[in-house]
């Protein structure tokens, strides 16, 4: 079996002292699967992924990437780290004052390709990315003209661009019609089918958990009740995860 | 009350680190030219207009009121260098600095709290840049270094003002304004804009990058900004005074 990507022992965090977020929890992702996190409002879930992306730093617990422990790196060092990395802000959270194009194209005019003779290869993988979205007549548009399903779609494509081996969506769907919904997640198998990347999908949708996941962890007031393989969790009783969301005993 | 100390001198020791921080940055991760000259515009060339329209009314009134007063100590005919050596030393660096506090730092604080609260600011980081270094070191530097030219030009637009109103003669207006262009009266002119600009744009970055709570985190930033810009400005332009009359004699 192919050696984890990234590994969560024992994570525990707190935003106030006396009241915790997150309470020993552990999760293991492997290239080209995605895990899916599952839990209600206020669970952890996005606490959980701002750690994953350096943003807060955990009291207690590691997490490491390829083996190399990057819970407690200095916020420089996670800047170079998160180049291998992805995330799909719940809104998009895309640059109002640049073109849907501008925004796909980001990172690579930020890391190098700005030179004018580099424009054109830019723009080739700009249109590339959004072909694989769905959104490359979408090239000159600006971010407040797009839907909300779009917006998001445009994030994914301006994270898929530079092909990061770990990419973490933060409730990626909440709040879209049903197609969309399920336009979204052909998106993400895609990606885990064509670029081999692992994924982390934060939801409480249980619909889009079961379209992409192989795995799930579900996430109670910070705590990991349960984690297995997809085809575990579908082999409990058909009430499992109602009985998880109303907050009974499983 | 032990606990308001306490966050006050966090707030402190945090500003301070961030103004060394993102200034060095700076120098560290060299800005790009066309960092510098997209600042230059906006810093510069769009204040431009402001501050010549303000030191010009500025002036006109300075000059109404201190040839009256000169007169009555029979030297009305050295309101030249009156004027000279108060717009210099004084009235150009500050009318400068009000400008860039209203006009460009709540701009700052406005532009970078709206991203912060938009996730913006962290979609930066996500895709591996220092959002220090790509929002404030720029405007830091941009400030900093277009001060001088403004406050240069604006203390000629404070003498061209008190010029159409005064009643003495050209030549001797000109001629007595001549007589404030010293180096001691000049060095305050060199120095203070590079501290000014120095400091607002890191009071006014800070703000922006430390905004939270929504629109009105964005509103209580902005105002957050002015005020302490203000209050500092006035207290820095006594302390360069006090030290330079310490240093120079002057």
């Amino acid at each position: 079996m192919e050696a984890p990507l990234l590994e969560v022992e024992d994570l525990h965090f707190a935003y106030e002292e006396g009241s915790p977020v997150l309470e020993g929890v552990g999760l293991t992702v492997r290239r080209g699967e995605t895990l899916a996190v599952l839990g209600g409002s206020g669970s952890g879930k996005s606490t959980l992924l701002r750690l994953l992306m350096g943003f807060e730093t955990p009291e207690r617990g590691s997490i490491r990437l390829e083996g190399r422990d990057v819970g407690s790196l200095r916020p420089s060092e996670w800047v170079a780290l998160r180049r291998r990395m992805g995330m799909v802000f719940q809104e998009g959270a895309l640059f109002d004052s640049l073109t849907v194009g501008e925004n796909v194209g980001y990172y690579l005019l930020e890391h190098g390709m700005d030179n004018p003779r580099d424009l054109p290869e830019v723009e080739r993988r700009v249109r590339e990315t959004l072909r694989l979205v769905g959104l490359e007549s979408s090239i000159d548009r600006m971010p407040s003209e797009l839907s909300g399903g779009m917006r998001r779609r445009v994030s994914a494509a301006r994270t898929l661009i530079y092909s990061p081996d770990l990419i973490l969506y933060d409730e990626p769907t909440t709040g879209l019609d049903p197609a969309t919904c399920e336009n979204f997640c052909a998106v993400m198998n895609d990606i885990k089918r064509e670029r081999h990347a692992a994924g982390i999908l934060v939801t409480h949708n249980l619909d889009d958990a079961w379209a992409v996941a192989d795995h799930f962890v579900l996430l109670r007031a910070g705590r990991c009740l349960w984690k297995g393989p997809a085809a575990a969790l579908k082999a409990m009783p058909g009430d499992t995860l109602m009985k998880f969301f109303r907050g009974e005993d499983l | 009350m032990l606990g308001r100390v306490r966050s006050a001198l966090e707030s402190v020791g945090d500003f301070a680190a961030f103004a060394v921080r993102a200034t060095y940055k700076g120098v560290r991760h060299p800005l790009k030219p066309r960092e510098l000259v997209e600042q230059a515009y906006v810093i510069g060339w769009q204040t431009l207009p402001v501050v010549l329209f303000a030191g010009f009314f500025a002036g006109l009134s300075q000059t109404l009121f201190l040839e009256s007063e000169l007169d009555e100590y029979g030297a009305k005919m050295t309101v030249g260098r009156v004027l000279g050596v108060t717009t210099i030393r004084e009235l150009g660096p500050l009318v400068v600095g009000l400008m860039l506090i209203g006009r460009v730092g709540a701009a700052f604080a406005a532009e970078i709290g709206s991203m912060k609260v938009n996730l913006q600011v962290e979609a930066i980081e996500a895709l591996g840049q220092d959002a220090e270094r790509k929002l404030a070191s720029p405007r830091i530097w941009g400030m900093t270094l277009t001060a001088l030219p403004l406050v240069l030009l604006t203390n000629l637009s404070v003498l061209v003002g008190g010029w159409v109103v005064s009643t003495v003669s050209n030549g001797m207006f000109w001629y007595q304004a001549q007589m404030a262009v010293y180096m001691r009266h000049v060095s305050s002119t060199l120095v203070k804009p590079f501290v000014f600009g120095w400091m607002i744009s890191v009071i006014a970055t800070w703000y922006g990058l430390r905004t939270e709570g929504g629109v009105r985190g964005v509103g209580r930033s902005v105002s957050g900004t002015v005020v302490t810009a203000c209050v500092w400005l006035f207290i820095v332009n006594a302390l360069v005074g006090i030290v330079m009359l310490a240093w120079m004699g002057v």
